[in-house]
């Protein structure tokens, strides 16, 4: 069974965390009342062995239901009751501990917690809530935990992938802990202290390769383990021009096909060289109110460029990963530092592309189809030849709706957190035609030019 | 999808199996319906695997069905083929689909496996209700499953919904958990069933009657009988009669009765149906006509004879008057004589309004119990001759017809008070009943007034097909209707067209009703002259119990008619009649009251008396009057029977009766009191017959038996639940020390060799992981090393010695083979010396270290 948290915004109050019963309590009442109410009018006329055995099976039935009930509701309280104690005298020793990758689990943010002393509620469950970026609380989840078997154990130990929707970093303020029932009827909860902050990062996905020329070498004080060419064989000749060194024709080439050719020495880097990539978050559109976009695309883009980033890294060249707002702090892991980067980011619309791309020394640029095309088209002008444009282009985050895709969703139920969700909203986004009308535009401008890229 | 699936087929075919004896439309195929079922739910358990959206891909599947099935209800093979066809293939969609549902409910839909048991167990309680075998232990076991099913559903899908799949020993954890619960589960029903016990029995003894006595004789289920048998072994009418499979008749001689009702020759006695009840309503749901003690104008007298003083009489004429009949009657009597009959039980023909319980003459004290007289308001135009043949006898010919013209002057309900008619033609609208209401249009076209519609119904039941063959027939065992919606009633009338008096009267009362004739069923005995030995008594067997329809006419009142036809299959032989009871004296001195004083020794007591019987005359004293009673020659009689002189105690009341010669020549007057009766008597006054009246006896001992039954299951069942809890908390506080004593046992009995090193090892690591020396990092050499040096042992030389015997699997040494035992024992012994007898009784007791040790043995065996 895989968990899943869906995060809900701050509509909820949190008071309504402390209801002591679940819907399905609800359920179960408003079913057994039902049924008390469907055997008494069928069993109205006394007088008879059908009315006398069916009441007092309805009897033997509300007797049990009270009683289980009753147990359930104890199990739930005497767990409660014991935790409070516990906490009020400050013996209580809880521990959450997030981390943002785990390279085992595709990358899922991972929760461990331990907490004791604990009664766990007899036959029943233990689940958390957690609440983050100060509005947004995490649905209530049950984490795997370690000694399941250990039932009168008062340590807790467990583990938690939390499958969030949104590639960016969380701040987690405050988490809660359920007493939940063996039938799940009552859930008792109490506050727990948790300051914690991670990311969820960009998830690892196939990309074409690029070709990518590095622009410049700064300082040349890393060494590669390889020695790199720097210019291929065949690269390595030209026509034969005025200015050129006759010794350097390459006269069996001549021979072969009467051309004057002469060859260009080969170069041998023994240093990395920069790379420089700009990448732009920026949006001429008015965005804030289209999820589609602020989650949907943003993920898209952010898991493309990480994964663009992730290319150059293994090619071999030293990067310099340049987003737009570039004011998170370095540190010592490279790869983990371009990819917390990435996920700080939003979409912005203050800082434009002119402002912040250094043509002299961009090897890559990355934009969206938020950017105008004729900011695009005027840093095209100006580019150095050897610059590499690249687009994401945002419309493929949700694919087009076919006849066959509404087929498929008739009879397929789709992954939550799926495009789908954005899918209806998007679709009657006012905003849709102009995006796409200039992703079009882009789509158009670099088709006709050399050394660009869509992705 | 086991842990949800295989239970809830076994319930649905359990349903379906209990549905194939109610409905025939199911041919008895339980095993393959129970299949389409599991076809179903396993094939949806599977499809939803793949996230399937649930709503379209049913209504897909439903609309597919749903094509072939009008395909192949459209395929001209024989009609008959393509019907059955048809039939099976909807059962098995029906079926299917249900196992759809529910499949894709109980492992996708957390609502559905909360609404799903509730639903069952409602459905269970219905049908348990109906059930006709109604015993504690069968109500029991047919319940239990399904209250037990009900929580393990809603439980496993809460458990499974919280189980992650990855998680390590799933099946381990899961095992676990769910015997923990069923262990509670468990013990739960069987408290809740204990304390329940004395409820289920009460409905037992109330309902079961006769039905599990007789069913067991006669190995028969869904058995009715229009009588049942009391705890003392009388016979009484039952309280509801409801239409049932088939009807358990005896032979036995139930009472015996003298009607003094003739015809206007004086000659030929007129018998009349012996009245026990009305059944004024029909319970659609459970198919039964019941008995409302609120029916309006009321006119059942219901006295109880054994609660009146013998020879007092007690009278009720509201009943004449509610009888709402004026022309064409007199007041007949009636005595009779109970034998089987239960001694509370009084019945009568007409509007009865008297009761007076009279002596058995003492010859005759063996054989009836006890009797009573009853006066009824009898209509002169009344007869239980109207079914059976009077044929060959003119002049019952010839009454009935004088009856019928003189009923034809009724041609309408006018007049007659609206609630009264509404009441007494109310039936049921359905499309059941509205089939009932068309054949009674149809077979009465003709008939104008009630009286012909009347005969029209009995014609009908009597007439003939088109192949000359009776249309009904009578039978005792008419079987259980087949179709889902159909009545009972319905498959009476228009398929089977067999059944016992509840089925003709039933069908009749409808069709009645159906016209606008009040009507209502009555039920007691049929009156059959056998004889004409002594005209005017009847025998009374326990096959006569019979129900039949009474028709209101204005100003006549109500009319017996019986519509059952004879039973010819099983022409009843004539029971031999007997001798009645006759010489009856008439008492000349009957006293009532309580017993003050009691000599046995000169059979004298003394009676406190506040009602007296003198020469016919009643009396009534306001304060008691003592009078003294000679009792040697008196015979004492119970409702059950003759009894003994030790029956009588102080306090007791009794009415005492004596038809003493002495006493005839006193005589009283209308001014005399009960004392000054009493100083004309000689005392003590000889008395020839007393009856005891066990009111409050009956009363406080039958108080007493419930109490005794409800508290001695109580605290039986506490004793037994506390016992048992605390054996098995003792049985767990000493599993390590049971464990322990086990181990050691085998450790010093092992013969020497690697076996012996190995449970030395076992032992001892037990006794130290117990006492709280656990080896958690270290390797076995450092922590035989550490101990050594706690206690003084040589562990390690032994330690060294298993590592080697176990990994190299190489035999040990003589010499090392001898050192074991004597390692053993010293390792132990210095082990106690270290610690305290306290500190280890402590470290015992601790259970979840030896939970512990077993949990390590387990992963260790896991890594090997």
């Amino acid at each position: 069974m895989a968990f899943s948290l869906h995060a809900f915004t701050g509509k909820s109050k949190p008071f309504v965390f402390y209801i002591p019963f679940t819907f399905y309590f609800i359920l179960f009442a408003a079913g057994t009342f039902l049924l008390w109410k469907y055997i008494n009018v069928t069993a109205a006329m006394p007088g008879n062995s059908f009315s006398e055995i069916i009441s007092l099976l309805l009897k033997v039935i509300l007797f049990s239901i009270v009683v289980l009930i009753a147990f359930c509701f104890l199990t739930v309280l005497v767990s409660f009751i014991y935790l409070v104690i516990v906490k009020k005298r400050g013996k209580l020793v809880t521990l959450f501990s997030m981390s943002s990758t785990n390279e085992q689990l595709a990358n899922k943010p991972f929760i461990q917690i331990e907490i004791h002393p604990l009664l766990k509620p007899a036959f029943g469950f233990l689940k958390f809530r957690i609440r983050y970026n100060e509005k947004m609380y995490s649905a209530k989840f049950q984490p795997i935990e370690k000694n399941a078997f250990s039932f009168f154990s008062k340590k807790y130990t467990a583990s938690f992938f939390w499958d969030l929707p949104e590639i960016k970093t969380y701040q987690v303020e405050k988490a809660w802990i359920y007493f939940e029932d063996l039938f799940q009827f009552f859930s008792i909860a109490v506050p727990l202290p948790v300051n914690d902050n991670f990311y969820n990062p960009p998830p690892a996905r196939e990309i074409p390769p690029l070709s990518i020329t590095p622009r410049k070498t700064d300082e040349e004080n890393q060494r590669v383990d390889e020695i790199r060419k720097m210019e291929g064989e065949y690269l390595n000749y030209k026509h034969f021009e005025g200015q050129d060194d006759v010794r350097r024709i390459a006269w069996p080439v001549y021979a072969r096909s009467r051309e004057l050719v002469v060859r260009i020495p080969e170069t041998l880097d023994t240093y990395a060289s920069q790379v420089y990539l700009y990448a732009t978050f920026y949006t001429g559109f008015k965005t804030e109110n289209m999820p589609a976009v602020q989650i949907l695309f943003l993920n898209y883009y952010k898991t493309l460029l990480w994964n663009i980033c992730r290319d150059i890294q293994q090619k071999g060249f030293q990067m310099n990963f340049i987003p737009d707002l570039n004011d998170q702090p370095e540190s010592e892991n490279a790869e983990k530092d371009i990819r917390e980067k990435i996920a700080a980011h939003a979409w912005q619309n203050e800082q434009t592309l002119q402002a912040f791309i250094k043509l002299n020394n961009a090897a890559a640029i990355v934009v969206s189809s938020l950017c105008p095309v004729d900011e695009i088209r005027e840093l095209m002008y100006q580019r150095n030849e050897s610059t590499l444009f690249i687009l994401i282009k945002l419309s493929d985050a949700i694919q087009k709706a076919g006849i066959m895709h509404f087929v498929s969703w008739l009879f397929i139920q789709q992954e939550k957190n799926d495009a789908e969700k954005y899918r209806a909203g998007w679709q009657l986004s006012t905003a849709r035609f102009a995006i796409l009308e200039n992703e079009k535009k882009l789509v158009a401008l670099f088709n006709e030019n050399s050394k660009t890229m869509i992705l | 999808m086991l842990f949800l699936g295989l239970p809830t087929i076994v319930l649905v075919g359990w349903f379906i199996y209990t549905g194939n004896n109610f409905y025939s439309i199911l041919e008895n195929n339980f095993i393959a319906q129970t299949i389409y079922f599991s076809l179903g739910l396993f094939t949806a358990f599977i499809f939803y695997a793949y996230k399937f959206r649930f709503f379209t891909t049913t209504i897909l599947l439903a609309f597919l069905l749903g094509i072939l099935y009008s395909i192949i209800k459209n395929v001209t093979v024989g009609e008959f083929d393509a019907f059955f066809a048809s039939v099976h293939f909807l059962i098995f969609s029906i079926l299917f689909i249900v196992g759809w549902i529910t499949g894709y409910g109980l492992s996708r839909s957390t609502i559905y496996s909360i609404i799903w048991p509730l639903l069952m167990c409602t459905c269970q309680i219905i049908l348990v209700g109906k059930t006709s075998d109604i015993k504690a232990s069968t109500i029991i076991a047919s319940f239990a499953p399904v209250l037990l099913y009900t929580f393990y559903i809603i439980y496993t899908a809460a458990l499974i919904r919280n189980t992650d799949e990855n998680k390590k020993d799933l099946k381990w954890y899961f095992s676990a958990r769910m015997a923990g619960f069923l262990s509670l589960l468990l013990l739960l029903l069987f408290a809740v069933f204990s304390i329940f016990q004395p409820e289920f029995k009460a409905i037992e003894k109330e309902w079961g009657g006769s039905k599990g006595k007789e069913g067991k004789e006669g190995g028969q289920n869904n058995q009715q009988s229009m009588t049942h048998e009391n705890k003392d072994g009388s016979v009484s009418n039952n309280n509801s009669m409801s239409l049932s499979g088939s009807l358990n008749k005896s032979k036995k001689l139930v009472f015996v009765a003298r009607l003094d009702n003739f015809f206007p020759d004086s000659t030929t006695p007129n018998p009349l149906y012996f009245t026990s009840d009305y059944y004024t309503k029909f319970d659609t749901a459970i198919q039964a006509f019941e008995i409302d003690p609120n029916m309006p104008d009321n006119d059942l007298f219901k006295p109880d004879p054994s609660k009146i003083p013998l020879f007092f009489a007690m009278t009720d004429s509201s009943v004449v008057a509610n009888s709402f009949a004026r022309l064409d009657r007199r007041v007949v009597n009636a005595e009779v004589y109970k034998v089987l009959l239960s001694p509370d039980a009084y019945l009568a023909p007409a509007t009865a309004f008297f009761c007076q319980p009279i002596s058995v003459p003492p010859e005759y004290k063996e054989q009836y119990k006890s009797a009573y007289r009853a006066k009824m308001w009898v209509s002169n135009l009344n007869s239980a001759y109207f079914i059976y043949n009077p044929a060959g006898n003119q002049a019952l010919e010839d009454f009935q017809e004088e009856r019928f013209q003189q009923l034809r002057k009724v041609t309408n309900y006018q007049g007659v008070d609206k609630k009264f008619l509404d009441y007494y033609t109310y039936m049921p609208a359905d499309n059941d009943y509205d089939s009932i209401r068309i054949l009674a249009q149809e077979i009465t076209a003709k008939a104008k007034t009630p009286m012909d519609k009347m005969v029209a119904i009995r014609d009908y039941f009597l007439s003939k097909d088109a192949f000359g063959q009776p249309l009904f027939a009578y039978s005792d065992n008419p079987g259980i209707p087949g179709l889902p919606s159909a009545s009972k009633l319905n498959y009476f009338l228009f398929q089977n067209r067999k059944g016992y008096c509840a089925y003709f009267a039933g069908a009749t009362l409808f069709m009645l009703r159906a016209l606008g004739i009040p009507s209502r069923v009555s039920s007691g005995f049929l009156t059959v002259n056998r004889s004409n030995k002594n005209p005017g008594w009847y025998w009374f067997y326990e096959d006569q119990a019979h129900a039949w329809v009474q028709v209101f006419f204005p100003g006549y009142g109500w009319m017996d008619f019986d519509t059952t036809i004879p039973d010819v299959n099983t022409e009843q032989s004539p029971q031999p009649d007997g001798t009645p009871p006759l010489n009856l004296q008439q008492p000349l001195f009957v006293a009532d009251g309580t017993i003050s004083s009691l000599d046995t020794l000169h059979k004298i007591i003394s009676l406190s008396v506040k009602k007296l019987l003198f020469h016919d005359q009643n009396y009534t004293a306001s304060t008691a009057v003592d009078i003294s009673l000679e009792i040697s020659l008196a015979s004492i009689i119970r409702d059950t029977g003759i009894v003994t002189m030790q029956s009588l105690t102080k306090n007791m009341h009794i009415t005492a009766a004596s038809y003493a010669e002495v006493l005839k020549n006193i005589k009283a007057t209308s001014t005399d009191s009960v004392a000054s009766i009493f100083k004309k008597l000689t005392q003590p006054v000889p008395v020839d017959e007393i009856k005891i009246i066990d009111e409050t006896a009956a009363k406080e001992t039958a108080k007493k038996e419930s109490e005794n039954a409800k508290s001695f299951d109580w605290i039986q069942f506490a004793k037994i639940a506390g016992m048992t809890i605390l054996f098995l908390i003792l049985l767990l506080f000493l599993f390590p020390l049971i464990t322990w004593l086990i181990f050691d046992t085998q450790a010093k009995s092992a013969i020497p060799g690697n076996k012996k090193a190995f449970l030395i090892n076992r032992a001892l690591s037990f006794y130290l992981n117990q006492l709280g020396y656990k080896n958690k990092v270290r390797s076995p050499h450092e922590y035989a090393l550490s101990l050594d040096q706690q206690f003084g042992t040589k562990i390690t030389t032994f330690s060294d010695l298993y590592q080697q015997i176990k990994y190299s699997k190489q035999e040990a040494s003589e010499a090392e083979k001898n050192s074991m035992q004597p390692f053993y024992s010293n390792t132990i012994k210095n082990i106690r010396g270290k610690i305290s007898l306290s500190k280890r009784t402590v470290a015992f007791l601790n259970i979840n270290r030896s939970f512990q040790f077993f949990k390590k043995i387990k992963t260790d065996t896991h890594g090997a």
